[in-house]
């Protein structure tokens, strides 16, 4: 174990593969000349690039050229969000999202409602999940987009896709899916959910950061405007020359992952039901989503009895040093209780005391019991520090 | 982030942390809705012969309760009166943001203080 500690935050971000390394630095070397030129470089650079998209569209059983090269998952949803309101100009109207997402929606939503579109933010259950019904009641004639994630990033709640997109089937608003969490690890398909647009994430999944995707469905094609202008570039919706060594890094990152599915996946929650039989062996420690429905390399727990800014300090600058999260790393610098577990119905100092623990392809079994012993370390030692029960006003004779 | 060296050493290995209530000791207690602070002091007439905490709060609360206990540890309860904010800020290197935690530990001091005074 390195000084560097244990890393159990891949939902913030997992370490690239070497493999994908791999494939970067050649492409670096390699295809130094624009994708979009009328030359041969150019032309080699384009092929591989091209290439690159059949294992990121095959994860959502997409073609390759329904892939909108994006910066990332954040800039997809923008993308989405934005575009669809742009699409419909100067006429306000109405979207729905869940309370639970992530703020890359939340963010663009709200900007929209400043602009007098009114949105709809559905409410979970206490296992994080949505009602396909509540989701299709809350639809009217001017919904414009629907959009769910399909893993959620704190707890690894994984919405039921298909029956939220059967609800929808009738209805002409556009579905958006942000699958920036699963896409890669869990099974994502566009024609059976119904979607219209997906973002996707390469780093992830082990790719490199500064690369995503957004899919747009062709036929029927989801009302959707460029937000940004240049020199065309993907189908005139993402302007700016492709970044061909991060878009084959994102494409090496999608095959491994299809390599290595579904074992990996298997082997991963294993590692996340062995840490949380750990957790749990302590008492009054909460999980966070049904663990039926949660992604393989999510624990989400809640501690009870102990500040969390003392565990999270505990586990931040211990030994071992331990990276793990409080909630999104995307809510950056707050450090207050998260919003999502509020939403399940969490009160404020147990949201507020929870860890979020993202296990990837790189976790070791030793990784998990050396985290878990230091994690119920701190939680014991935090616990027996707090005040005791007798009252503090009461005299010892 | 990563607190002071003080902050640090004080909340992974505090020495006054109350492991087993003895008798004679006068309580003294403060919340917040960020922290609770219990304090006990074992008096010997006017002196401050221990004190020990329990805390539930930040890293900096803990770190705190550990050096007042430390700080008034064999002092008149009228030199532990005297105990500042500003001294604890300055012996834990503890950025003003983070004032509300000096302010419950010291609150719970005072607490025991006065208790110890309304009972005599």
């Amino acid at each position: 174990m390195s000084r560097a500690g244990i890393y159990l935050d891949n939902a913030a971000s997992s370490p690239v593969d070497p493999r994908v390394v791999e494939v970067m630095v050649d492409a670096l070397a390699r295809h130094g000349a624009n994708p979009t030129a009328a030359h041969d470089p150019g032309e080699r650079a384009a092929d591989a690039v091209a290439r690159a998209r059949e294992p990121v569209a095959a994860a959502i059983g997409a073609a390759p050229d329904d892939l909108i090269w994006t910066s990332g998952a954040s800039e997809a949803n923008n993308l989405a969000i934005q575009g669809v309101a742009a699409a419909f100009g100067r006429q306000p109207g109405h979207m729905i999202t869940l309370s639970t997402e992530h703020p890359a929606v939340l963010g663009p939503m709200a900007a929209l409602e400043a602009r007098g579109w009114s949105i709809t933010r559905l409410p979970v259950d206490a296992n994080g999940l949505c009602e396909p019904e509540t989701l299709a009641a809350a639809l009217r004639p001017d919904t414009r987009l629907v959009s769910v994630m399909q893993v959620n990033n704190e707890t690894g709640v994984c919405q039921d896709l298909a029956a939220i997109g059967e609800a929808l089937r009738a209805h002409p608003a556009a579905f958006h899916v942000d699958a920036a969490q699963g896409a890669g690890k869990l099974p994502l398909d566009v024609e059976v959910i119904g979607a219209d647009l997906v973002s996707l994430s390469a780093h992830k999944l082990h790719g490199p950061k500064g690369i995503g995707a957004l899919y747009v469905r062709r036929r029927p094609a989801p009302h959707l405007a460029a937000v940004w202008h240049g020199g065309g570039q993907e189908r005139g919706l993402r302007p700016g020359t492709p970044a061909t060594h991060q878009i084959l890094g994102m494409g090496k990152a999608y095959a491994l992952a299809a390599d290595h599915a579904p074992a990996e996946s298997r082997r991963i929650a294993a590692l996340r039901d062995r840490l949380w039989q750990r957790l749990a062996a302590l008492g009054d420690v909460v999980r966070n989503g049904g663990p039926d429905r949660v992604a393989p390399g999510l624990l989400n727990v809640s501690v009870g009895g102990v500040h969390a800014d003392a565990l999270h300090y505990a586990c931040a600058v211990g030994e071992p040093a331990l990276a793990v999260s409080r909630g999104s790393a995307c809510a950056a610098g707050s450090a207050a209780s998260s919003y999502v577990l509020r939403a399940m119905g969490r009160e404020p100092a147990l949201a507020a005391a929870s860890l979020r623990l993202s296990l990837g392809r790189f976790t070791s079994a030793a990784d998990v019991d050396t985290a878990g012993r230091a994690i119920a370390a701190h939680i014991e030692r935090l616990r027996a520090m707090a005040p005791m029960d007798t009252p503090a006003d009461a005299v010892v004779a | 982030m990563r607190f002071s060296e003080a902050v640090h050493r004080r909340f992974f290995a505090p020495e006054h942390r109350l492991d087993a209530l003895r008798p004679g000791a006068i309580p003294g207690r403060a919340e917040t809705p960020d922290a609770c602070v219990a304090l006990w002091l074992w008096l010997e007439r006017d002196r401050v012969r221990e004190a020990a905490f329990r805390v539930w709060g930040c890293p900096v609360t803990v770190a705190a309760a550990d050096y007042v206990c430390e700080r008034v540890r064999d002092r008149t309860q009228a030199a532990a009166r005297g105990l500042t904010i500003a001294e604890m800020e300055q012996a834990l290197s503890s950025p003003p943001a983070r004032r509300s935690a000096l302010l419950v530990v010291n609150d719970a001091l005072m607490a025991a203080l006065d208790f110890q005074t309304v009972e005599a």
